[in-house]
């Protein structure tokens, strides 16, 4: 199995029991209910319908699926997103 | 609503932009820290957004070098409006007017009102300021209001403290007449008799009885003396309080002439009216009052009032002359017996009051020119009546 070679933060957060939030390239995904999510350094967006929008975090997809899915705040890496979320799909990212 | 009122100051636009190029767009703001608020999504694709004017400046030089397009919806916002009207030089001109009035009559009380409940009338209060130089219309920064209250206090006795407060442009004024706190309640006196008659009973709660149970008093005898014996020999002085019940035999006539003399409305009437803005008064209408006839006058003052709140120091004043003559009139016997027995019973009310009326009988006299009515009057009552104690 290939093992992931993984970042020196997350390293270090997961020798000194840090939460992963306070390493310095993790993206930070607050869910509240199935009707909002907020997400944390956001890198862009990569497709953006109201049954799917897809963002582009460090390393990954993040890929939200639903109904009426709307953006409410956009900016400098922080993204809110509104709607009937039914699933969240993270990609390999490019 | 702050943040919506903030952004109307700094001016906003609604943008729209083609599904085409709307992640594309997103993705540009976000890049070059362009800040956006109440993005929506039409069924199309299209996105609409607000923006704030410096902030679409920024995004227009950027989106020149791209092929999106966005288009503006609307335009809000002080800048707008300024733009908008430009070439109104005339409402800058009224508006700078009307805020230099409103600054400038802040320098002036335009209501004086007293809050403070007295005994003399607000008015004379008010009047006795006007003398002192605080009246609707003066000047504020000429009245030196801590001088105001000690020259008030020393030029009107009658009034221990005073107290202008100018909240706005309205001069709050609190006043405290003088009181004689527990003097009343401590000065030596004795009861006398108000009418002579017998002493049926009597009860002394303060000082010393004078009289016992059937005695005879006639009217000035004292009853409860305020000087009362010590002990020691020696004696004090006290407020006499007690009851003293009598059975008075009084006399009370009413004379009632059978001519007199009463006003009769001729119905004619005349009008002043007058516009006062503070103490400046402009008359605009007035009927011609003749000189020589008798006429009561009555005046209305009116107020603008604002959020039937705010007074303002304009009014219309109306002094309304009503003509009338002076009639002689004849009572019958009738009449003026009617009108006698209705003065003999205020004259009961006034001179007996809490009595107890054992018999009443009456005499009538007419005379060629009044009509007499006597009532000799048997009743039980209180006969006493406060004395100063003299002391020398």
């Amino acid at each position: 199995m290939k093992r992931r070679r993984r970042s020196f933060g997350e390293a270090l957060a997961d020798g000194t029991g840090f939460p992963d939030t306070l390493s310095v390239s993790a993206p930070d995904i607050h869910i509240i209910g199935t009707r909002e999510i907020s997400i944390d350094g956001c890198l862009g967006i990569l497709v953006y319908e109201s049954t799917q929008i897809q963002l582009r975090l460090k390393g990954r997809v993040l890929c939200i699926c639903g109904e009426c899915l709307t953006l409410k705040t956009y900016y400098t890496g922080h993204v809110s997103v509104k709607g009937h979320i039914f699933s969240l799909q993270f990609e390999e990212g490019l | 609503m702050s943040s919506l009122g903030v952004k109307w100051l700094w001016g906003y636009r609604k943008l729209r932009c083609e599904r085409l190029h709307s992640v594309r767009l997103l993705n540009l703001m976000m890049q070059k820290g362009i800040d956006y608020f109440d993005l929506e999504r039409t069924e199309e694709g299209e996105i609409s957004f607000l923006l704030l004017e410096k902030e679409y400046k920024i995004l227009m030089s950027i989106l020149d070098k791209t092929d999106i397009k966005v288009y503006s919806v609307y335009c809000r916002g002080v800048p707008f409006v300024i733009k908008a009207h430009r070439n109104r030089g005339g409402l800058v001109f009224g508006l700078a007017i009307y805020l230099t009035i409103i600054f400038l009559s802040s320098f002036f009380i335009w209501d004086i009102k007293v809050v403070s409940t007295t005994d003399t009338p607000h008015n004379v209060i008010i009047k006795n300021l006007e003398a002192l130089g605080c009246y609707e219309g003066a000047f504020v920064p000429s009245i030196d209001f801590e001088n105001l209250c000690i020259d008030y206090v020393d030029k009107y006795t009658d009034f221990s403290w005073v107290s202008v407060n100018l909240k706005g442009t309205v001069a709050y004024v609190e006043i405290q007449e003088k009181k004689l706190y527990g003097e009343e309640a401590d000065t030596p006196r004795n009861l006398i008799a108000s009418y002579g008659g017998i002493i049926e009973d009597y009860s002394v709660y303060e000082g010393r009885s004078q009289v016992e149970t059937g005695n005879v008093v006639k009217r000035g005898d004292l009853l409860v003396s305020g000087i009362v014996d010590n002990k020691d020999g020696d004696f004090r002085l006290c407020r006499a309080k007690g009851e003293v019940m009598a059975t008075v035999d009084a006399a009370l006539t009413v004379e009632v002439p059978f001519s007199y003399q009463k006003q009769i409305y001729t119905g004619r009437c005349f009008e002043e009216k007058r516009i006062r803005f503070f103490n400046l008064t402009f008359p605009y209408f007035s009927d011609d009052v003749p000189k020589d006839i008798n006429c009561t006058s009555l005046e209305e003052v009116a107020s603008a009032v604002l959020f039937e709140e705010i007074e303002l120091p304009l009014s219309l004043e109306k002094t309304a002359y009503r003509e009338y003559t002076v009639k002689d009139f004849v009572y019958s016997e009738e009449e003026a017996k009617a009108a006698a027995e209705a003065l003999m019973k205020r004259k009961i009310s006034k001179e007996l009051p809490n009595a107890e009326l054992i018999s009443v009988e009456t005499s009538e006299k007419t005379t060629e020119s009044s009509y007499i009515l006597t009532l000799n009057i048997k009743c039980r009552m209180d006969i006493t009546t406060p004395a100063e104690i003299e002391t020398n």
